[in-house]
């Protein structure tokens, strides 16, 4: 790649990113109430309530999660970084849990026990969508033969027509990690639940717009995953991944929330078995 | 000079140990015991140096080798006896002695009447490669610093015992004389002294495990013992039908020999010596009842070199049996034993049996490495191994660190331990990162694995990459859920004070914990001096390291980049972040808090009443007796399997 | 007025609490969250966690026990915040001011913002209190 495209991949990950993201949250927000019959906030509202964090008083409970909030935030855009930069998607997906590691360690660094339930919580989400992408990208290496995202762009076919059986466990994938029913387990955007806000109590004021923000990126680079399945063009893998981001969000609010030993048997047998039924279908149809 | 070298590296060793039980003197058994460190660690690096060789010694070492074989099989019998006799039939005597009397009267009628002469010549009997090499740089340097570490463990240990005569003497002669042994066995090239060392090692591990001399500890040693005389017949019956199949007993002759189809059936006769060694499923007690041994025999013998031996052995072996269904076999039994350990190890709450179950997990994974049987998945297995031993051995003897601190290994005691334990508390977070985190080497193995998995052109791939992405996400959770209690701290904004530096207890655990990082950003350059020439011995290097990245054929892992990151993201903020005394507020426990810096809420009738937290452990839907009574009986069904293979085709 | 002070008014936060009111005043509030009101488009969150939040919205008058409470629930807040004292119990005592265990009005804790008198109080009362509230934020950035 030369260096104009490094430089553009690089901007495109760390500045265009996070808009994209917060975009995506207020139309979520707004599709939402417009699906409860209400009116529903602006579609600037996720800026809002950023600007209105970082601006509050910085108050925490130690120091060590206030360290792991940045690594979170690092760590994640290091990850869309290295995969606007067409690397190995294994490697993204590897460091990709790096930062979900950091986010689940500052949250148990907080002797409390809604924290401590959270974090615990979102590792058995950890659990749950990891070995999906994993498997995600070794069919995407049986269909291309490298398991570098650039060999996809180079391929030039689209990989839906032969992925179409792994496609509903990243549906899967993006509802445990956009974080919404039925498997929003350890946390959630609606107050007034059980563990109050689970892997987020204990942050506040800027390190939770830190936070907040990460979790754009992740919505972003998720999004992104799923777009590789159509690439010839960038126009048909988008409008895929904004079909999706709306399945998941009709999903959200058709169901409640189910405990964790249920999100990891859907996770596992019927996320899981699907990546693997299409890689045994990649094994005896030629890859 | 190749064999002095050779002999300082054996006989050496098992020298020290007599002296070492000789000695009375403490002082003077430590000035030995860092005197033989110094020496093994200097020959090994020598070792290095020096290159490839073969050597053979004179012919009297061989009557001398198969001698002490027997004198060996005679001493597991009269334990086996001598158990009989304390307290009468019982499935571990039943079956020690049943045991050594096949292996003994198997292996002497092979040298007695069926060999040509007596004793068996091998042309070579010693073969020095690159993977023996690095066994021997890891027995040497790692096994070393764990003999240093043990002095004062071992002094710490009897005085918490309140021992009236002391037992370090007889402690210190086995574990040096392991090490000695160890050095045969990864440079040895003829199955029947390979067999001798193999027991040997087999001997010091029961002799180890039993060392506290309490009826648990003699139950467990004698469970090791039986368990690894499974292996020990199974090696009888490989050095039978190998010689008998292809008329010679030399290893580097057998792994030539790939493509003769009759030689599977000794390989899977050694591959089933090779996981009981290594303790995988359903093997799996013997190592878990061997975690009542003092932390130092954990850390040697248990994760970093014993257990090594046999992955070790199947990685040799692997080029015999590569493209045929034992490759298969033995790739799916590996990657089901990662996949069950790393569930279990999840309801587990002594620190010493989650390692014990992350160990055994990790060599399932080396041996599914060797079982996919390719370049890339044979370099990921060297690797794994290296890597495995440095954070393993570092993890039980951190470990033993705090044990000796706060005189408990239960991991519900370790919480908040980096405020109260803030040194030992961060070279353990940072050994337990080592082992699970990108970019650090063990990660990169299992990147690596799974490409090659992903890669080979079987209709099991995808099954058994099932078992390797679940195994793997599951060791993510029971690590990071200790490193969590380890972090679980009280809301305050004080700075932790570092405890008393102790020279013994922390240097070797910061010496291995630099080595670990150091190797693992240094990974490129390391892979291409010291793992390639290993794997190019019998396979075509499939791995580069360009810009000091780690190329795959088929992918990339740019590992300093990442760990550039993780300085950016991870070291420079803790340096950076400063909190002040006013941002302090307690947790949340709905407005119940009793102040800020205490962990105590007001209950009823206004009670003070401490908070109390606790892990995960889901003991109910994953405990060991639900699960094991799927997991065992799968495992031996999977082990028949493989052996039903062998013999139909 | 500034990027962040619109921020500021266009996002708050909201935590309620029952300091020992009826619970009448209460589901007034919660009805403003319902479709009908739609407090969301506002940007206004019912969220359950003091660090959260920018409002704290209080029913019921203060007695010996929750004062405390309340009190340990305003530090967990942080600055910028505003109160807001719901309903006539909470803004002086109402029907149960100079009873043996009250303290009165929420404002013998806790600084008081805004006061909502009712009993119970309408859900359009509440919304223009929520109102000057955000007024008051603006101007304390």
């Amino acid at each position: 790649m030369s260096l104009w495209q490094i430089i553009l991949a690089g901007i495109l990950a760390i500045v265009v990113a996070p808009f994209i993201g917060g975009l995506l949250r207020g139309v979520d927000r707004k599709l939402t109430a417009r699906m409860q019959g209400r009116r529903g906030p602006p579609i600037q509202q996720p800026f809002y309530d950023i600007l209105k964090l970082f601006s509050k008083q910085t108050i925490t409970t130690n120091r060590t999660q206030l360290v792991l909030a940045y690594s979170y935030l690092l760590l994640i855009i290091t990850t869309l970084v290295l995969f606007a930069l067409r690397q190995d998607l294994l490697m993204v997906i590897l460091v990709l849990g790096v930062g979900s590691v950091c986010l689940v360690l500052g949250s148990l660094s907080v002797r409390s026990p809604y924290s401590q339930f959270g974090g615990h919580r979102e590792l058995l989400q950890l659990l749950a969508y990891e070995p999906i992408l994993i498997l995600f990208a070794v069919a995407i290496y049986l269909k291309t033969g490298a398991f570098f995202i650039g060999s996809i762009f180079d391929q030039g076919e689209p990989l839906l027509p032969s992925l179409w059986v792994a496609y509903p466990a990243l549906l899967i994938t993006l509802i445990i990690v956009m974080r919404k029913s039925p498997f929003d387990i350890s946390a959630s955007e609606h107050a007034h639940q059980e563990i109050v806000r689970g892997v987020f109590t204990e942050y506040s004021g800027p390190y939770l717009g830190i936070i907040e923000l990460a979790h754009w990126y992740e919505i972003v680079l998720l999004l992104s995953i799923i777009s590789l399945l159509w690439v010839p063009g960038i126009w048909p893998g988008v409008l895929l991944a904004l079909f999706s981001f709306f399945v998941v969000l009709i999903i959200d609010n058709i169901t409640a929330r189910l405990t964790w030993s249920w999100m990891l048997r859907v996770s596992w047998f019927g996320g899981l078995g699907l990546v693997i039924l299409n890689l045994v279908g990649l094994h005896f149809f030629g890859g | 000079m190749e064999g002095t070298i050779l002999a300082i590296a054996i006989i050496f060793p098992f020298l020290a140990g007599f002296i070492c039980l000789g000695l009375k003197n403490s002082k003077a058994r430590a000035t030995l015991i860092i005197f033989t460190s110094i020496v093994l660690i200097a020959l090994s690096i020598l070792f290095l140096r020096h290159g490839a060789f073969h050597y053979t010694p004179p012919a009297e070492w061989d009557m001398a080798i198969l001698v002490l074989d027997y004198v060996l099989l005679a001493y597991f019998l009269y334990i086996g006896i001598a158990d009989f006799i304390s307290i009468g039939t019982n499935i571990r005597n039943v079956f020690t002695i049943g045991l050594v009397l096949l292996q003994g009267i198997f292996l002497a009628l092979f040298e007695f009447s069926w060999a040509p002469h007596v004793p068996l010549e091998v042309e070579p009997i010693f073969f020095v490669d690159q993977l023996s090499i690095i066994m021997c740089l890891i027995i040497c340097i790692i096994g070393s610093l764990i003999c240093i570490y043990g002095i004062k463990y071992m002094a710490d240990h009897e005085k918490h015992l309140g021992l009236g005569k002391t037992k370090q003497p007889r402690f210190f002669f086995y574990m040096i004389m392991f090490l000695g042994a160890m050095n045969g066995l990864v440079f040895a090239n003829s199955l029947l002294w390979l067999c001798f060392f193999w027991e040997v090692t087999t001997l010091c591990c029961y002799a180890l495990i039993r060392h506290d001399e309490t009826p648990e500890a003699i139950g467990c040693g004698i469970r090791a013992l039986w368990m690894n005389l499974i292996g020990g017949a199974g090696f009888v019956f490989a050095i039978i039908y190998a010689f008998n199949r292809l008329g010679t007993l030399s290893v580097a002759e057998i792994i030539e020999a790939h493509g003769v189809p009759l030689l599977l059936l000794p390989l899977a006769f050694l591959c089933l010596a090779a996981f009981t060694k290594s303790a995988q499923m359903p093997f799996q007690s013997w190592l878990l009842g061997a975690m009542v041994a003092p932390t130092p025999v954990s850390a040697l013998l248990h994760s970093s070199t014993m257990v090594n031996a046999g992955v070790y052995l199947v990685l040799r072996i692997a080029p015999a049996f590569a493209g045929t269904a034992l490759s298969t076999g033995v790739a799916m039994f590996g990657g089901f034993t990662f996949m069950t350990t790393a569930i279990l190890a999840i309801s587990q709450t002594e620190a010493k049996r989650v390692l014990a179950y992350s160990t055994i997990g990790n060599l399932g994974l080396i041996i599914l490495c060797a079982g996919v049987n390719t370049p890339l998945a044979i370099t990921a297995g060297i690797t794994l191994l290296v890597f495995h031993a440095i954070s393993k051995g570092l993890l039980f003897l951190c470990v033993g660190v705090i044990d000796h601190n706060i005189w408990s290994k239960n991991i519900e005691d370790m919480q908040g331990l980096v405020s109260k334990l803030p040194l030992i508390t961060t070279i353990t977070i940072a050994g337990i990162i080592s082992m699970l985190l990108a970019p650090f080497g063990v990660l990169i193995s299992k990147w690596a694995a799974i490409e090659a998995t992903g890669a080979l052109a079987s209709y099991w791939s995808p099954v058994i990459l099932a078992l390797l992405v679940v195994g793997s996400a599951a060791t993510t959770v029971f690590w990071i859920k200790w490193l969590g209690r380890l972090l679980s701290q009280v809301p305050s904004a004080a700075r932790a004070k570092m405890e008393r530096f102790s020279p013994i207890y922390h240097i070797p655990v910061l010496l291995l914990i630099i080595g670990a990082i150091g190797l693992s950003i240094f990974i490129a350059p390391f892979y291409e001096r010291i793992i390639c020439p290993a794997v190019g011995g019998c396979y075509t290097p499939v791995v580069t390291a360009q810009n000091w990245f780690f190329w795959g054929a088929i992918g990339c892992f740019a590992a300093w980049p990442i760990f550039a990151v993780l300085a950016l993201a991870l070291v420079v903020p803790s340096l950076v972040i400063r909190m002040r005394p006013e941002q302090v507020r307690p947790a949340y426990m709905c407005g119940e808090n009793v102040e800020a810096e205490t962990a105590e809420f007001r209950s009823v009738g206004d009670e003070r009443t401490p908070l109390e937290t606790g892990g995960f452990y889901l003991s109910g839907a994953l405990g060991e007796h639900n699960l094991n009574r799927w997991f065992n009986p799968t495992a031996l069904i999977i082990l028949i399997i493989l052996f039903a293979l062998v013999v139909v085709a | 007025m500034g990027l962040i002070t619109t921020s500021r008014v266009k996002s708050p936060w909201l935590l309620h609490f029952d300091c020992g009111s009826c619970n009448g005043c209460d589901i007034e509030i919660l009805a403003c969250l319902t479709p009908i009101y739609d407090v969301e488009r506002f940007g206004i969150i019912n969220i359950g966690n003091p660090k959260h939040a920018d409002v704290l919205a209080v029913t019921g008058p203060a007695n010996h026990r929750n004062y405390r409470v309340l009190r340990n629930l305003y530090e967990q807040m942080p600055d910028p915040k505003v109160v807001i004292a719901i309903g006539t119990c909470a803004c002086t005592g109402g029907v149960f001011h100079n009873c043996p265990n009250i303290l009165g009005g929420v404002d013998k804790v806790i600084p008081v913002d805004v006061y909502i008198p009712g009993c119970a109080v309408k859900p359009e009362a509440i919304i223009d209190g929520v109102v000057l509230a955000l007024n008051k934020l603006a101007k304390v950035g």
